[in-house]
């Protein structure tokens, strides 16, 4: 029965959300399943808080290497938690909307707008620079094959970069910029796409199929 | 969807699950087809073995999506992996460091290694925290993998689902610290990322083969075969397209 019913609920929920796809006038029960289906998450998200606790806290407690990262990760946590309920509290008792409230107070908004973004925003400047160290490994790599792969990459990343660049109106770079994105990325990247779109398919058919079973026995 | 793409969609869907249906039958009867070797699940195999002897972890990042999105199956790829993994780490009591950046994907990943501690009859040695919700966001989460990469002993690093640019924080930390590291994912710009720094690629489906791969499952086996069918009807319809279309243009006649 473990076995059974976890199985025989994911077929049919499966199937069901699948037949809406094809059969517009049975859409409105792929609405309910995904509200379901958000529900569900929003108490997975629980779990998540509960295993960062879990994760960071015997960190901190055990007082392993990088314990007071945790201790920094937990503390932002703490913070906003308080204040987001703090914010909703606030709104409830003016009479205003909780749930919207809670998320777009002024600490709440103050805290993405002066941290998380120009923390995030310096962490993607990197990005450049870390890829620009890769190629140039990737060029030092010993096997002629690699070599090979490193230098078209390097090539082609420099052809595109340049391409880009509007200071001296290179009409070569620029046309033989817009040739490779066009044809053989674009012949690449559809090869690609079509692969993964036949795996991913594959792999929710063997699901529906009940050849796979991704939820617990 | 248009009628059009609801037809093709639906015969798609057909042709395809009864292709699997067809080969994971010839599969189970033991008539099983060689498959080309794919240098990335030749590695993985034999990871955990080694991750043993070396008193390392495995690390196995399972990319920023989670359940009941439309990146499910690359979830579902990813945790495929991890299932092929979790049966040796169980018997040896040494899991596989597991990051997540969905608490759906969390929820699934502690099962699979629950099971896996089940099956060998050590359900005691099973660890909740050996799978570790990093962040909800990529950036943060490709931040906090690499912390882990660098300050704990891994001795591989596996990257399967979906991820962004943002992926190159985690395969750059995974070559400063030397480990071994295998990469799939489902869109194109994180596997150019990947490809300078990783030592084994898995390029486009390859990374929903992990099962078919590593633990030789028939049904697995099947689909891929099926795959490979669905695959070379596409071609020959697509060069049959072209080459239409070239005529076309040609000589002139009908557009098609």
């Amino acid at each position: 029965m473990k076995r059974i019913v976890p199985l025989v609920v994911t077929m049919v929920f499966g199937w069901l959300t699948l037949v809406t796809y094809f059969w517009p006038a049975v859409a409105p029960a792929r609405y309910l399943l995904v509200e379901l289906a958000v529900i569900t998450a929003a108490f997975a998200a629980i779990l998540g808080a509960f295993n960062v606790l879990h994760v960071h806290g015997t960190r901190i407690f055990r007082q392993r290497p990088g314990w007071f990262f945790s201790f920094v990760l937990l503390a932002s946590l703490c913070v906003v938690l308080v204040m987001g309920a703090w914010e909703g509290v606030t709104a409830m008792a003016l009479g205003q909307d909780v749930a919207r409230q809670g998320v777009s107070g002024v600490g709440m908004v103050w805290l993405y707008q002066y941290v998380l973004i120009p923390v995030q925003a310096s962490l993607a400047a990197l990005l450049p620079f870390l890829l620009a160290l890769a190629a140039y490994r990737t060029l030092r790599m010993r096997s002629a094959s690699g070599a090979v792969g490193g230098a078209i990459f390097l090539i082609t990343a420099i052809v595109v970069l340049l391409g880009q660049v509007p200071l001296f109106n290179l009409t070569l770079l620029r046309d033989l910029r817009e040739w490779i994105i066009r044809v053989p990325a674009m012949a690449g990247m559809r090869g690609i796409l079509l692969g993964v779109g036949l795996g991913i398919t594959a792999t929710a058919l063997r699901v529906l199929m009940g050849a796979d079973r991704p939820s617990s026995d | 969807m248009d009628p059009t793409q609801q037809i093709a969609g639906a015969l798609l869907v057909i042709v395809l699950g009864a292709l699997i249906a067809v080969f994971g039958g010839i599969a189970r009867a033991g008539r099983l087809p060689t498959l080309r070797p794919l240098p990335g699940f030749e590695a993985l195999r034999g990871q955990q073995g080694r991750a043993i002897e070396s008193g390392q972890s495995l690390h196995l990042s399972l990319g920023t999506s989670g359940i009941g999105g439309g990146n499910t199956a690359a979830t579902l790829a990813g945790l495929a992996i991890l299932e092929s993994l979790a049966d040796e780490a169980a018997a040896t009591d040494t899991p596989p460091t597991v990051t997540v950046a969905d608490p759906t994907a969390l929820v699934m990943a502690q099962d699979v290694l629950r099971r896996a501690y089940a099956r060998q009859g050590n359900t005691t040695g099973y660890d909740p925290r050996a799978v570790r919700y990093v962040a909800a966001s990529p950036l943060p989460y490709a931040a906090g993998v690499g912390d882990i990469l660098s300050s704990e002993e891994t001795s591989a690093n596996i990257m399967a689902g979906v991820f962004g640019p943002e992926a190159a924080f985690i395969a750059e930390e995974g070559s400063k610290q030397a480990v071994l590291q295998a990469a799939g994912a489902v869109d194109v710009a994180p596997l150019a990322v990947f490809y300078p720094s990783v030592n084994h690629l898995m390029v486009g489906e390859e990374m929903f083969a992990a099962r078919g791969y590593m633990d030789n499952l028939p049904a697995h086996t099947g689909s891929l075969l099926a795959q490979d069918v669905i695959r070379w009807l596409l071609v020959a319809l697509l060069f049959v397209a072209s080459a239409g279309a070239l005529l076309q243009r040609l000589w002139g006649g009908p557009t098609l």
